[in-house]
């Protein structure tokens, strides 16, 4: 056990690299995500799921994010679909009009080929979904995402709700989640070199051993908290009245090029899907 | 201009259990001056610069600053002129990009867009960081984050900046780099800089030091003027820098040079005049401290062990490269490097928390990676006490926290309860005393000494400890110093001791090991390879400060050896040298 999660959890990571999509505006790529999202629920079949994945390729590229990088994060989606899938093929239901080729039939369950085919249009659609997401973090620092956010959410100020204060105490949240994750690991670490097995026992037993693990977690993180907070009132914080931003947002020919590929991709692939339900 | 007048302040106010930290407190600081403020813990120091910070209130008198007087309505206008940098960073970091934190600060003050642009790039184009503006936080190296931290709070721009003991965290090297820091912005800023710290050596070339005692200022002046008067310092529990000792032991033995030597470097310039008797490189004056000559068996074989983090990941980073080393049983052995060495990653590996992607470990002759090996019973074995191990505490009380591994294991009762007593006896804790009471109303010290006996408890026969002196203040550190000495003079146990300092705990050690990149470089007796300090302090070791001063002597005292462990050695050395009417000198 080598102990190193961020190795194996990329989701939520951003990679520091300048590629065309990180150098979008975020809120141009916040956009996008929701689009390609939008569009992978209007698909119905692998021919109208084919552009969105054509397009997910091409932002796969354009991020240079290493491919293997990125599928390391797939690993526990892939562990989750192979348990569903299976499941999905199994209990297919015909479609009335459509012809059925069966290969096993028993009961109700039966293995046919277009419950293969609706099978993977289900992982297609899964890892066109989390692929949209999961670049978006990949390429979007937290402060661009909160900023877009931010803007984004601006006109709920009108109905009172505290926009920067909710926006910021995500901000910190997040940032705290490495710190936390690599405190996580240096106490299990210490927690093994006592002998204690992580990978023993029943679950009860070993949520039991976890324990020893978070209870100073988290009395180290609320003693973190408590010097952030006199930390931020030092540095004169106010909550979001009266507070000014250096960062400002500009859309650009790029965001617009950007904004075009996903419309068409997408609405294709969408208008395949409304259209001819394939 | 900041001024404190009759200042108070106490901690529970009003009741019972009041603490009065501040007792009437009268201090005046001119716009740029470098302010060293001293005092062992409970002197008030912190408490006052977190009153000067206006993040808390006097409970009596009056905070000045540039004409403003705190109150609660003017909290925020002392906050934007006074500014405070904490022991860790990254408990004051907010954003995630280096920019963006350094903006914040501004774009609370609500100040407009192309002005905190204009701050923000000054800002990091004067502290070296404009290279990385646009770079995550968190990949940056722990100086790094502090810089980036005093940048936040320069950039609004304040009168003054208080350091609240930023060095006892981190590395010496960066400890150097930030003192630098410290007088750059004093002169290129023009802010004042109080200084807070418990090392004497950092602030020799300071304006002012002030010396807190019981929430009262006990001393106030240059520094030759409070290090002049060592017996007063010792009162309060304070020491003067080890050169200043040494000047003044000098001059006592007829050496006439002028007093208080404050630096290597002054002690040097005063020496290098004198007449001097040249008797050649002498060897060590005290012979019988040659390292036992123990034939050890070998009981930890690492041969060309690599380890790279994160591997496969654009976040790849290397820790060893190449390491090869033994460790003989019973052998006590000092695993020395600067930061980024390898050494810690080194240990983690030797107790299979870490998988080498390439070469081996065996230990008692085993392959310690290969199938059907019992891990578990090597960490049985190999007792480690981690970095600040009190942060890793997780029980109650100190029993229960110390009887984890016993426990664990399953023995009777009976038998655990004599571990325990057992072991918080080698901390130096009484059994009946501490048993009960509860681990997170512990001070720092004793919380790290209930962790070492933890690690005890589970009856290692190799006891590895990660810089087990490192973040306290100089009385916890020796009084660990000696704890552990002891623990390895009574307990026949292998032990391995971390650090990146040939200190008073290095001195333990029959053998060194130095690493350096992820390589092991150099081994030997301290002595052995102090005489060659110079690639030592090359590589990021930190010397003693008695080997320190001794480089530092030798750049113009060719004859001078380096290899000296304890100031009387060196003191005698000089006295040989440049003495005139003592016969013979005499080994401490």
């Amino acid at each position: 056990m080598s102990l190193e999660f961020s190795r194996n959890v990329t989701f939520g990571q951003y990679i520091d690299i300048r590629s065309a999509v990180h150098n979008l505006d975020p809120r141009t790529k916040m956009i996008c995500a929701a689009v390609i999202m939008a569009c992978a629920f209007m698909t119905r079949g692998l021919i109208s799921i084919a552009p969105l994945f054509a397009l997910a390729i091409i932002v796969q590229l354009a991020t240079r994010i290493p491919i293997g990088y990125t599928l390391r994060g797939y690993r526990l989606l892939f562990r989750t679909m192979l348990f569903f899938v299976p499941f999905q093929v199994l209990f297919y239901q015909a479609i009335p009009g459509v012809e059925m080729h069966y290969y096993w039939r028993w009961w109700i369950l039966s293995v046919s080929y277009e419950g293969i085919l609706g099978g993977i249009f289900t992982l297609s659609r899964v890892i066109v979904l989390y692929h949209s997401i999961n670049t978006l973090m990949f390429t979007t620092t937290m402060m661009d995402l909160s900023d877009g956010a931010e803007i984004m959410m601006d006109p709920l100020k009108k109905l009172k709700f505290p926009v920067n204060e909710f926006v910021m105490t995500m901000t910190i949240a997040l940032k705290f989640v490495p710190l936390l994750i690599t405190e996580l690991e240096r106490l299990m670490r210490a927690q093994i070199a006592r002998g204690v097995r992580f990978d023993q026992g029943s679950v009860i037993a070993r949520t039991r051993k976890l324990v020893p693990v978070l209870i100073p977690l988290f009395v180290n993180a609320l003693s973190r908290a408590e010097i952030l907070i006199v930390a931020m009132n030092a540095r004169c914080y106010r909550g979001g009245e009266g507070r000014t931003k250096r960062r400002t947002m500009h859309a650009t020919a790029r965001d617009v090029i950007a904004g075009v590929i996903v419309l068409l991709f997408g609405g294709l692939g969408a208008y395949i899907g409304r259209t001819m339900g394939i | 201009m900041i001024q404190l007048t009759d200042l108070t302040y106490d901690y529970n106010a009003g009741r019972d259990d009041a603490i009065h930290a501040l007792k009437g407190v009268n201090l005046t600081i001119k716009p740029g001056e470098l302010v060293a403020l001293l005092g062992h813990n409970g002197s008030g120091k912190s408490t006052l610069a977190k009153v000067l910070a206006a993040v808390y209130m006097p409970t009596s008198g009056r905070v000045e600053v540039n004409g403003v007087t705190l109150t609660e309505d003017s909290a925020y206008d002392i906050r934007r002129q006074v500014g405070l940098v904490f022991q860790r960073p990254d408990d004051q970091l907010v954003a995630n990009r280096v920019i963006d934190d350094i903006a914040f600060g501004p774009e609370n003050l609500g100040m407009p867009r192309e002005q905190i642009e204009a701050r923000v790039q000054a800002i990091l184009a004067s502290l070296g960081l404009s290279a990385l503006a646009n770079s995550q936080i968190s990949s940056l190296s722990g100086g790094e984050r502090q810089r980036v931290a005093i940048a936040g709070v320069l950039a609004m721009q304040p009168a003054c900046l208080i350091l609240d003991e930023p060095t006892t965290m981190i590395a010496p090297p960066l400890a150097r780099n930030l003192l630098r820091l410290a007088h750059e912005l004093r002169d290129n800023h023009g802010v004042s800089v109080i200084h807070i710290t418990h090392f004497m050596h950092e602030v020799v070339d300071f304006d002012r030091i002030i010396v807190m005692d019981g929430g009262n200022v006990f001393m106030d002046g240059t520094p030759q003027d409070v290090f002049l008067r060592a017996n007063e310092l010792r009162q309060v529990g304070l020491d003067v820098p080890l050169v200043t000792r040494l000047g003044a032991q000098l001059m006592h033995h007829g050496i006439t040079i002028p007093q208080p030597v404050l630096t290597p470097n002054q002690l040097r310039d005063a020496l290098v005049p004198l007449p001097r008797q040249d008797i050649g490189v002498t060897r060590p004056l005290q012979p019988t401290d040659q390292p036992p000559q123990r034939t050890h068996d070998t009981i930890i074989a690492i041969d060309n062990v690599h380890f790279t983090y994160m591997q496969g990941t654009p976040m790849a980073s290397v820790g060893l490269s190449g390491a090869t080393c033994q460790i003989g049983k019973g052998e006590i052995v000092a695993l020395l490097g600067g930061t980024q060495a390898g050494k810690s990653t080194l240990i983690e590996c030797i107790n299979g928390l870490r998988k080498p992607q390439h070469g081996t470990i065996t230990v008692d002759g085993k392959e310690i990676f290969a199938k059907g090996y019992d891990i578990g019973a090597l960490r049985d074995r190999i007792g480690i006490v981690f970095q600040q191990p009190e942060t890793q505490l997780f029980e109650e009380t100190v029993g229960k926290d110390v009887s984890f591994s016993p426990r664990r294991r399953g023995l009777p009762p009976e038998q655990s309860r004599a571990i325990v007593e057992e072991c918080l006896t080698a901390v130096g804790l009484d059994y009946q005393t501490f048993r009960l009471r509860y681990v997170y109303a512990l001070s720092g010290g004793q919380k790290r000494r209930v962790a070492i006996a933890g690690v005890l408890a589970s009856q290692p026969e190799v006891l590895i400890l990660d810089e087990p002196v490192a973040g306290l203040d100089p009385r916890g550190r020796t009084e660990l110093a000696n704890l552990i000495a002891r623990l390895t003079k009574e307990r026949n146990l292998t032990v391995i001791l971390v650090g990146n300092t040939i200190d008073e705990l290095a001195e333990l050690a029959d053998r060194a090991i130095v690493m350096h990149e992820g390589r092991v470089v150099d081994q030997g007796t301290l002595r052995e390879l102090l005489n060659d300090a110079d690639m030592l302090h090359g590589i990021g070791l930190e010397l003693s400060e008695t080997a320190e001063i001794a480089r530092v002597l030798r750049q113009h005292i060719s004859d001078m050896p380096t290899n000296l462990l304890h100031v009387d050695e060196l003191r005698d050395v000089i006295v040989q040298r440049y003495g005139t009417t003592q016969g013979g000198t005499h080994v401490a």
